[in-house]
This record gives C-alpha cells, structure tokens and sequence, in this order.
C-alpha cells in the first residue's frame, strides 16, 4: 500500500477506478439486458397461456398496452392487459383477460401486498374464479348489486380488485375502439 | 395519506429492519450497554436514512431512469450513502463533540449497515413517490431505532443475570432477538 | 505454498466468518431459509469475493492510503453488480428468492473486511487463498443454519427441486417458527452456545 497520497494522484485513481467500473458494467449490461427483458416476457406469456390455453402467439399494442390474443389461425380469441388496484397493503398488479369485448376470461393475480390470511385471499381460486365470464358492465361486489362475493374482513382488497379491474377494462374497451376506427 | 401511515407503520413494526429483515444486525449486536449511545446510534442511523433515501430516489428518477442506465445503482447508491456518512461526520464532530467520540467508529460503519441502503434499494423497488420513500426511511429508521434501545436496555439486565457460560454474550444476544421478534409479531394484526 | 493452504483452512475455522469473527450476519439469517438459498448465496459471495481480493491484491501497490475505502467500495460494488445482472438474466428464480440481499453483498463486512485486513496487504496467492477459506466458511455457516431450518420447519429435505430425504413424523408436524425470522435467531444462538460449550469457541 502506497504511502502520501498528497496531490492529486489519489484523485486520478479513484476516477480511473470508476471508469474502469462503468467500462465492465456497460459490457455487463450489454450482455444480460436482452436476457432480462426476455425473462420479464416469458412471465407474461406463461400466465397468457394459463389463461387462454389456445393461444399460440400474442401480439402487443404498445400505446394502449394491450395483449392480443391468437390461436394457432391468427385468430383473435381475445384480449389481455394488466390492470393496479390500491389496495390495502399498496399496489395490487393483476392480468386480466377477456374473451371479448365485453366479457372478462379469466384473473391472475401478479403481486400484492395485501395481509396473508385476509387480502391475500384474493389469489385464491375461488375468489378469481368468480370473475370468469362476468360482464364488465355489470361487474361489482355483491354488496353493491353485482355478483363477485368479497372476501370476509377483507373489503378493501376486494374492492380494490374489483374497482380496478372494471375501470381498466371500460378504458382499454373504449381505446380498443378508437384504434379500430382509425 | 393513508397509505403513507401504512407504509410508516410497516416499516417500522410490522416488517422491522432488525428483527424481521434482518437489516443492520452487525450495529444491533455491537450497541453498547448504554440506552444513550444505543439512542444516539440510532438517531445517527435516521439521520443517514432519511438523506440517503431522498438523494438516491432524486438520482434515479432524474437520472438512472430516464438515461436507462439503472446498471449503475448499486454503485453509484453505495457511493452516495458514503458520502453523506462522511459530511454527517464532520458535521457532528463541529457542532457536538461529545456526541462524536461517544459515538466513535460506529459512525463510518454507518455507511456498511445494510439497513441504510436496503431502505434505499426498497424504495426504488417499490416505485415509491419522494413523499412515500421519505416515510419509508423514517419508519425504518424510527423502528431501528426503538429496537436498539429495547436490546440496550436488556443487554443492561442481562449482565445482571447468570446464563450458562457457553451462552453468554453473544448467544443468548441472539436468543433475547428472538423473542424480541416473537413480541413484534403482534404488530402484524395491525395492518 | 504452506502459507496459502494455512490461510486457506483458517478462513474455514479459526476465522470463520460467521461464527467467529460474527461477520455477514444479515444475509446469513435472511437467506437460511432453505438450502438452495444458502447454496446460491455463497457462491454469489464467493464470487465476489474472489473478484475483489484478486482486484484489490493486484493493485494494492497503487492505492494511496487515504482513498482505499471508496477504491474498495467502487471495486467491490462493481463485482457485486455484475453477479447481480448475470443471476436477474441466467437464474431469475434465483434472483427473486434472494432478493435484495444481492445488491446488499456490497455492504457485507465479510468482503470490505477481508479487502482491507488482508487483500491489501497481502500477495495475489494468498489473497486467493482467503478468498476461497473464508468463501468456504461462509458457505458452510450458512448451509448448516440452513439445513436445521429446513428440516425442522418443513419436515423434508429439498435441494434444487430434488426431493432428498424426509423425517417421519416431522413432514406433517413440521415446526414453521425455524423458517419465521425469529427461527434463525434461535439456530444461531444455539449453535454459537454449542459451539463455545464444546470448547470450539471461547466463551466471553
């Protein structure tokens, strides 16, 4: 270890050091981005396809950020987008699927942070399975006239879940709409 | 609002840096016997928390993100929570010099207390707002704090007490967190 | 040679990182929660490690006294990224168990320790020499925290999706506390006394 220090020669070092750090990094970067975003992608597909089973591809319409959904033909068998509830432990990040236009397929929960026990029961099957086959129009707690039972104790979640969801989809619908138009 | 009084009282209860993320053990362990230098510590800890967390949040929202080189976080995170240990230093031994050599080599090992930067890193993970993050940091911070003084004031105790000689110091240190994490448990009905 | 295997095997005992020099404890609890967590781990802090005490050992000449910490630190946080970036794209499952303890092996006092008490001082054979004793010891710790764990708070043992062996009796009776947070308090407060009532360690 070099005695002194005096000067500026402890400042040159400290910056070649950084600049050699940012050099590796970049390359680092460079070589693990396209891994890291393609990881990201396979996660989406893979709850795409537990959704639609006869989905062979999607394609994704980036300025509505919706999933359209294809079978083997290169028919649209539906839609996809991802929809954030407030819940009561922050975000609650979910994808939605519809069969059309107006009827939902199918709800995945992404993540939560919702109490274990309570909130946290909205990634369990019964709760998601209600929304299979609602109509989005119609969609609400049944306390409030719809059909989707809340989870007891934990309304909050539940009407983050379903408030959420319905909004989301009423304004991908619509948006959906206006780009058929053009 | 609300969810500024939830991400507070979770940080700082509910998931605790020390007993439930294991965040900053090495100064929970080291506190001394004593409730002041275990408050001060704590303190200083807060301190460095809430100005590590607004810079590094400043920093990657107007500069790691929009330039897309968030590759750089770790470092340039780590180098910002340096610093500002540093500057903190120095101001502490101009104003309170008491509070300085109290406080010894604890200060600079402030900058490897994983808490410091964990609350950083979970910041930017969690996409908070500055106000959520500022909350976040002194949550962690206060909660650091209250368990530094709890296990200052049993370490107290303890040394009144005759646990089996293998036991002594450090493993029963541990074991007295155990229950201590057990006690926080509690705090998890609350959100 | 004899100078780097002694160097070697003391980072395994006698310097043990984890149980006697109490060092890295955070990630060691954090991540004990299961074998393959605490396999992962260390090999992150093994490369790491390596990649530091080689760097810093080679350039230990040129690095004037008073800016060794942030030389070290910027070293240090380099090799931690880039361990970081490979496991996000090559073992995400990986990456996303151990969370942010990743990014977080730049504040492990195991690494800055080892960079400035020995890399800095010493030849690049010795330097590698820790870097693999004191890595192994690590490992070691936190595989046998993690293997109590395991077994008792889940009744079988199960490592990288293979099924090894299972206690009976103890798979549906399982006792969860060994993987809640205060469960690993307990383990290593236990071991730690263990190990000093069997003379391994000095008691205080």
């Amino acid at each position: 270890m070099s005695e002194g220090g005096k000067g500026i020669y402890p400042v040159i070092l400290l910056t070649v050091v950084v600049a050699v750090s940012m050099v590796l990094l970049t390359m680092t970067d460079g070589v693990t981005k396209e891994e890291i975003d393609k990881r990201k992608d396979d996660e989406i597909k893979e709850m795409l396809g537990v959704q639609f089973e006869d989905m062979d591809d999607f394609e994704y319409y980036e300025d509505i950020e919706l999933y359209i959904i294809k079978d083997e033909g290169g028919n649209t068998i539906g839609y996809a987008f991802k929809a954030v509830g407030q819940g009561y432990g922050g975000d609650i990040e979910m994808l939605v699927g519809l069969i059309d236009e107006s009827t939902i397929k199918d709800v995945s929960v992404i993540s939560h942070g919702e109490t274990p026990g309570l909130g946290a029961k909205i990634t369990e099957s019964w709760f998601t399975d209600q929304f299979q086959g609602a109509t989005v129009d119609d969609l609400a707690l049944s306390k409030d006239g719809g059909d989707i039972d809340a989870i007891s104790g934990a309304t909050i979640s539940s009407k983050a879940v379903v408030d959420s969801i319905k909004q989301t989809a009423l304004e991908k619908i619509r948006l959906l709409k206006e780009m058929e138009e053009e | 609002m609300n969810e500024l009084v939830t991400i507070f009282i979770t940080m700082a209860l509910v998931n605790n840096f020390i007993l439930s993320r294991f965040l900053g053990l090495c100064p929970f362990f080291g506190v001394s016997k004593k409730l002041s230098s275990a408050v001060s510590m704590g303190l200083a800890v807060l301190l460095v928390m809430l100005a590590a967390t607004s810079v590094t949040w400043a920093i990657n929202t107007y500069i790691l993100e929009p330039f897309d080189v968030e590759f750089v976080m770790i470092v340039v995170y780590i180098m910002v929570i340096a610093s500002l240990v540093q500057i903190i230093e120095m101001a502490i031994r101009r104003t309170n010099i008491t509070l300085y050599n109290a406080l010894g080599i604890y200060l600079p090992l402030i900058t490897t207390n994983c808490a410091v930067l964990g609350v950083a890193l979970i910041a930017t993970n969690e996409g908070y707002g500055i106000s959520e993050a500022v909350v976040a940091a002194l949550g962690a911070g206060l909660g650091f704090a209250l368990v530094l003084a709890i296990m200052s004031g049993i370490r107290e105790r303890l040394d009144l007490a005759d646990p089996p000689k293998c036991l002594r110091g450090m493993p029963i240190a541990f074991l007295v967190a155990m229950f201590l994490g057990l006690a926080f448990l509690a705090f998890g009905g609350m959100v | 040679m004899g100078n780097g295997l002694k160097t070697f095997i003391k980072g395994i005992t006698t310097s043990n990182p984890v149980f006697i020099l109490l060092l890295g404890l955070c990630p060691t609890l954090a991540v004990s929660t299961s074998v393959d967590n605490a396999i992962g781990m260390s090999a992150a802090v093994m490369f790491v490690l390596l990649g530091s005490n080689i760097t810093i050992s080679l350039i230990r000449k040129a690095i004037p006294g008073m800016v060794r910490i942030p030389v070290f630190i910027v070293i240090i946080a380099t090799f931690v990224t880039i361990i970081h970036l490979m496991l996000q794209a090559f073992v995400p499952s990986l990456s996303k168990s151990l969370g942010i303890f990743v990014p977080l092996i730049v504040v492990n006092c195991i690494i800055l320790g080892r960079a400035e008490a020995f890399a800095s001082q010493n030849s690049l054979k010795d330097s590698i020499a820790d870097a693999f004793g004191i890595g192994l010891g690590f490992g070691g710790a936190i595989f046998i925290i993690s293997f109590i764990r395991q077994v008792l708070g889940t009744g079988e043992m199960e490592v990288f999706g293979m099924h090894v062996f299972t206690v009976p009796g103890l798979e549906t009776n399982n006792m969860a506390i060994f993987i809640l947070p205060m469960g690993a308090f307990m383990v290593i407060g236990l071991l730690l006394g263990l190990f000093r009532h069997m003379g391994v360690m000095e008691s205080e």
